[in-house]
């Protein structure tokens, strides 16, 4: 906080953020792998979307994106195990990823509704399971290897 | 008074004297619900004008009344009465603490939250997309943090009754057949089908639209004619749905076809 005065935001307290969130930056949750946080990653996910300026559409897209991923990795999580959320501010988007601890041998596979409904939903979607930690990664937004032209 | 103290008293002794799974002990238990129904009603009372609809503190009141009757020793020395109030009332305060939050939200937030939606729906027919949180923020004259705020507080007391009917001259296209046609690159069709025919027509209508012809949710909701927060609330439900039924498809052993 500088000296600068910012006025406050009508009808609230709270000043407006000085930083905006800014490509490059991580956000990173870790929660118990179970059914009951599936809220609260998913309820982050949307408000760091929406605070990135994506358009409704794709802030509910992720919202459900997030749900759905969440569906497939928890049944898979070792007992005890954490859910590892993190988040990667794109320049125009973001990609979440999510993983955890399993004993399983694979994910996701290409033919299941539910990589219909994530593909669907995303920009972008890899799952893979590595050094028994499966990982489900979701994109919204260009694919930050292939610059887009033109303005957003 | 006398009498139904010891009515109570009587039958609380013959339901301390029933085995848990005797079918008597329902008789019993109902009478003595019925008994003290009066108390239960009386506490929900206290609690009216919340913003909770009675009929739902009735219910959790009564529950309360069902858990104090079931916990209830007629050895010690306590009128049920006196035993009952605080257990009535701790059902009633629970209650209230978990649903705390719709009755909590900032008035200045649900006013916000209340202009939303309509300046999206002008936004997105303006914008043919739906719009950003800095478009609404603009034109709702806000801040952008704001209009984030509005949006979560939005989400999470969110009781927008979803059913709304389809307005009228707009026909749903006979959405079972192409469903079943997109299904075929899924392996789990078999056990989609019946799941996804079983859906009410706008919710598979509504799934149809976003994942096997990849239309936006804002393009759906004016198609469809609700709004797209609505969209995206009941693609929330019918994902859901179609998640257990498949997962509990798999757990019963059913369908090795496809």
């Amino acid at each position: 906080m500088t000296g600068a005065t910012v006025p406050a935001a009508p009808g609230g307290p709270q000043a407006v953020p000085s930083t905006p969130p800014t490509a490059g930056d991580v956000v990173t949750l870790a929660v118990p792998a179970t059914t009951g946080y599936v809220g609260l990653v998913r309820s982050l996910a949307a408000g760091l979307a929406a605070r990135l300026d994506l358009d409704l559409d794709h802030v509910e897209d992720l919202r459900l994106a997030v749900s759905e991923a969440c569906a497939v990795l928890l049944p898979l999580a070792e007992p005890g195990a954490r859910l590892e959320v993190s988040m990667l501010v794109g320049a125009d988007g973001l990609a979440v990823d999510l993983a955890t601890a399993t004993a399983a041998g694979h994910v996701l596979a290409e033919d299941s509704f539910a990589w219909t409904v994530l593909a669907a939903l995303a920009d972008g979607v890899d799952s893979g399971v590595s050094g028994g930690v499966a990982s489900i990664r979701i994109r919204f937004g260009p694919a930050e290897e292939t610059p887009r032209t033109g303005q957003a | 008074m006398t009498d139904l103290r010891e009515r109570s008293r009587a039958l609380h002794v013959r339901l301390a004297q029933l085995d848990s799974d005797d079918p008597e002990r329902a008789q019993v238990r109902d009478q003595l619900v019925a008994l003290h129904a009066g108390l239960a009603h009386a506490q929900a009372r206290r609690f009216y004008r919340r913003g909770e609809p009675s009929e739902d503190l009735q219910q959790v009141a009564m529950l309360g009344l069902i858990k104090a009757i079931d916990r209830y020793d007629p050895d010690r020395k306590v009128e049920f009465s006196t035993f009952a109030t605080p257990t009535i009332l701790g059902e009633l305060r629970r209650h209230f603490r978990d649903t705390a939050w719709a009755v909590h939200v900032p008035r200045g937030l649900r006013e916000l939250s209340v202009q939303i939606e309509p300046a999206v729906a002008e936004l997105t027919a303006q914008l043919h997309r739906s719009p950003r949180p800095s478009e609404i923020a603009a034109r709702l004259g806000v801040s952008t943090e704001r209009v984030v705020e509005a949006l979560e507080a939005k989400d999470a007391y969110a009781t927008v009754p979803l059913e709304t009917p389809l307005p009228e001259g707009r026909t749903v296209l006979d959405t079972l057949g192409s469903t079943d046609a997109a299904l075929d690159r899924v392996n789990e069709r078999e056990a989609l089908r019946p799941l996804i025919a079983a859906l009410p027509e706008r919710e598979r209508t509504i799934l149809r639209l976003r994942f096997f012809e990849e239309m936006s949710q804002s393009q759906i909701a004016t198609r469809v004619g609700v709004s797209q927060m609505q969209v995206s609330r009941l693609l929330a439900g019918t994902l859901a749905t179609l998640r257990e039924g498949l997962a509990s498809a798999k757990a019963g052993g059913a369908a090795g076809a496809g």
